[in-house]
């Protein structure tokens, strides 16, 4: 049972030492990198080793120890978890908590969830979708301080020519209740780099929208500035090592980066602070909070990754590094089809908790982050930063990983070189018996409502389960297979959206999962020469 | 990947309950479920379940999502098994709530609401400890009217709130603020995050915490 399936030959630094110093070290380890190579012929890549390697990969690289299962905390898991809720109660009067109800602003939409009701017996699906299924309201953002909007999408292009969307979406809850939307997320290109940032503002933190705004901000422009002139230098092998004990790396420049990245994070804090502390004392802030505004009040989690490609050996490679504090996925799919998430969640990828950048300022020395710093080096066909709005309706990451980005391409989302209707035809014969007209005919969409544009408009979602359904053939086979997912995208488009990120922000807006409410926020990196 | 707030209400279906109080216990069933329904939230996560208890314990709901929901035959008679009751909440929650693992994210800690109106008259300390130290869930019980045991209640969980009496607005009150507790519990664990719940406030008039 281990989180790290795909750093497959990692060392535990821990063997060697004694029971209670395991016990009492922090147990971060240090995946060794293990550098995705190009296929040299059309073999596929097996068990990471690639069949001829002009690079001697170390064989205790490739040992078949297993990792032993930890969360990062020393914690056992089973005391972790379930969710630990405390409850208080309160006894009062009737002045009862003011129902936040708008009336005079609300609108209703009704949204027609296929798999609602899955566990029903068939009459009882039936009966209950005669009764008019309990509206989710749409009450729109309130007046007030820090009103933010409900949808933001953005496009750029990295250096490498790589297309690069953003997206940000208010969450179901949120339109219920009438509340801001407390994701937020920044990018830019800088140089030979990527710089991208998505934060989640803790849901039960008024101000958190402000955290996260900030921390995005701040990080970005500061790691922006600072790398715009850095060009990496030719690289091997060994320039990927890092210190056993402390994690840092031994390349200069990647220890630069490394040092960049965390005093991104560091002012990001100090910015936060500084955003908290401009508005403690104003009235428009203790009419909302009934108080002095806190640091806490805008706890936010905070996800970075930097990008850039790499010359080994005269060819080129994606190097990407990245530092999360909280949940949500810095998760990659490498161009051999593998789904990837860089660094663990804090706590573990399945527990309740989360943590936030504004937590304690203890946590975020160099000693600290040096260990949260991950790494990955390879050729990719994305890179996707997400808030748990987004992760927590694809988990475990291994295989959802690719089931998102199967997802993306079904709804025409990402901007990609498409294969000719004639090569799709040929390629899906030895696939699947329908025929490309069959399945573009077939309609296996479900069809929901999106507010995320000017008119609201009908929107027809795709999902590589559906389509699974339809063409009768196990998800992994359709993971797996360009051509089909090209093909099941053919047909009535998903929207009348025709730029990526705006195709997203839809997406975002309008796509299903039972019990998923939260806000969603994506950023993707991705190649338009492979899909 | 979902996940769902289990609720587990466990009642007291002794002889004492018979007549009018069952029957008040059976309309705040339904209009519990009625009022959640009307939660779109609630709709999506909250699986309900019901356990009586009286000369034996019964699940006589297993946990269901709220729009699959059958209201339980309620019929009154016998003595007042807790123990038996208790270890059989456990059981139940073992077998049907879904636990963290690397491959799926687990339920919310379930919520559970004991009603009794009397003396428990099995060897119930044992359970009650049992259930005490595993904190298997967030467990509020509720001790209605004067024949029922505070003392009792506090040996399983540290929140208990009395209940006037067993008249039939009593009662509602009760089912509805049960209600609210499910509902105000949906949304804050949705949030994500780890920290105590603000149970709604209780109508003083009608129930009490003991403190």
């Amino acid at each position: 049972m281990t989180d790290y399936k795909y750093r497959k030959g990692s060392k535990n630094i821990l063997t060697e030492t004694s029971e209670e110093e395991t016990n009492s070290i922090k147990k971060y380890q240090f995946p060794v990198l293990e550098i995705e190579h190009y296929p040299l012929s059309k073999k596929p890549i097996i068990n990471g080793k690639p069949i001829v390697g002009k690079y001697k990969i170390d064989d205790k690289l490739n040992s078949k120890e297993e990792l032993s299962i930890n969360d990062g905390q020393g914690k056992d898991l089973e005391q972790s978890n379930p969710q630990s809720n405390e409850l208080k109660l309160e006894c009062a009067d009737e002045k009862d908590a003011g129902s936040k109800e708008k009336e005079a602003q609300e609108r209703e939409v009704e949204q027609k969830p296929q798999e609602a009701l899955e566990s029903a017996t068939e009459v009882q699906k039936q009966e209950a979708e005669k009764i008019a299924m309990p509206k989710w309201k749409n009450i729109p953002v309130p007046d007030g301080p820090d009103k933010y909007s409900e949808f933001t999408s953005k496009r750029s292009e990295s250096p490498e020519g790589y297309s690069l969307i953003g997206a940000r979406a208010r969450g179901k809850k949120h339109k219920h209740e009438g509340t801001n939307c407390d994701d937020w997320f920044e990018f830019e290109t800088s140089g030979q780099w990527t710089v991208i940032a998505v934060s989640d503002g803790a849901g039960s933190k008024q101000l958190s929208r402000v955290g996260a705004r900030t921390a995005c901000q701040a990080s970005v422009n500061y790691l922006a500035e600072r790398l715009k002139e850095l060009k990496l230098a030719q690289c091997e092998q060994s320039s990927f090592e890092r210190n056993r004990e402390t994690g840092e790396f031994v390349n200069k420049d990647l220890k630069l980066v490394q040092k960049t990245i965390h005093e991104a994070i560091q002012l990001a804090y100090d910015e936060v602070e500084r955003s908290a502390n401009e508005r403690s004392g104003k009235e428009e802030y203790k009419e909302v909070l009934g108080r002095e505004v806190k640091l806490d009040d805008l706890s936010s989690t905070l996800l970075l990754a930097v990008h850039t490609t790499i010359r080994i050996e005269d060819k080129k490679y994606s190097l990407i590094i990245s530092s999360q504090i909280g949940d949500g996925y810095i998760a990659v799919v490498t161009q051999s089809g593998k789904p990837l998430l860089l660094g663990i969640p804090e706590g573990g990828e399945y527990s309740g908790q989360t943590e936030f950048l504004t937590t304690s300022k203890r946590k975020l020395t160099r000693e600290y982050l040096n260990r949260k710093t991950f790494i990955h080096v390879g050729p990719i066909k994305a890179l996707m930063v997400m808030t748990d709005g987004v992760s927590d309706d694809y988990f475990p990451h291994d295989p959802e990983i690719l089931t998102l980005y199967s997802d993306l391409l079904l709804n025409s989302i990402l901007d990609v070189e498409k294969p000719s209707k004639e090569e799709i035809a040929a390629a899906i014969q030895d696939i699947t018996s329908k025929t490309l007209e069959e399945i573009v005919e077939s309609k296996y969409y479900y069809i929901t409502e999106t507010n995320a544009t000017e008119l609201v408009q009908q929107v027809r979602i795709r999902t590589v389960k559906d389509f699974s359904n339809m063409i009768e053939l196990e998800p992994s086979k359709i993971l797996n297979s360009k051509h089909l997912l090209v093909a099941g995208a053919l047909g009535e488009p998903m929207s009348q959206e025709t730029n990526s990120e705006e195709k997203l922000k839809v997406w975002l807006d309008s796509y299903y999962v039972r019990g998923s409410f939260d806000d969603r926020t994506m950023v993707i990196l991705n190649r338009k020469d492979v899909i | 990947m979902l996940r769902r707030l289990p609720v587990y209400l466990l009642l007291d279906t002794s002889g004492s309950m018979s007549g009018d109080p069952i029957e008040a216990a059976r309309q705040g069933i339904r209009a519990l479920i009625s009022d959640l329904k009307d939660d779109p939230q609630a709709i999506e996560t909250a699986y309900l379940s019901v356990i009586t208890f009286d000369s034996t314990a019964q699940q006589v709901c297993p946990l269901t999502e709220l729009m699959a929901f059958q209201e339980p035959e309620l019929k009154a008679g016998g003595t007042t098994c807790l123990g038996e009751a208790l270890t059989l909440l456990e059981e139940c929650i073992d077998r049907e709530v879904q636990k963290s693992s690397p491959e799926q994210k687990g339920d919310w800690k379930p919520l559970v609401f004991i009603m009794t109106d009397g003396q428990p008259t099995d060897n119930w300390e044992q359970a009650a400890d049992g259930i005490k130290q595993r904190k298997l869930g967030n467990i509020i019980a509720c001790a209605a009217g004067a024949g029922a045991s505070e003392t009792a209640l506090k040996r399983i969980t540290e929140i208990v709130i009395k209940l006037n009496s067993l008249q039939p607005q009593d009662l509602q009150a009760y089912f509805k603020w049960v209600t609210e507790s499910i509902k105000a519990t949906g949304k804050s664990v949705t949030t994500g995050e780890d920290g105590p719940v603000d149970l709604p406030p209780l109508p003083s008039d009608k129930i009490v915490i003991v403190p």
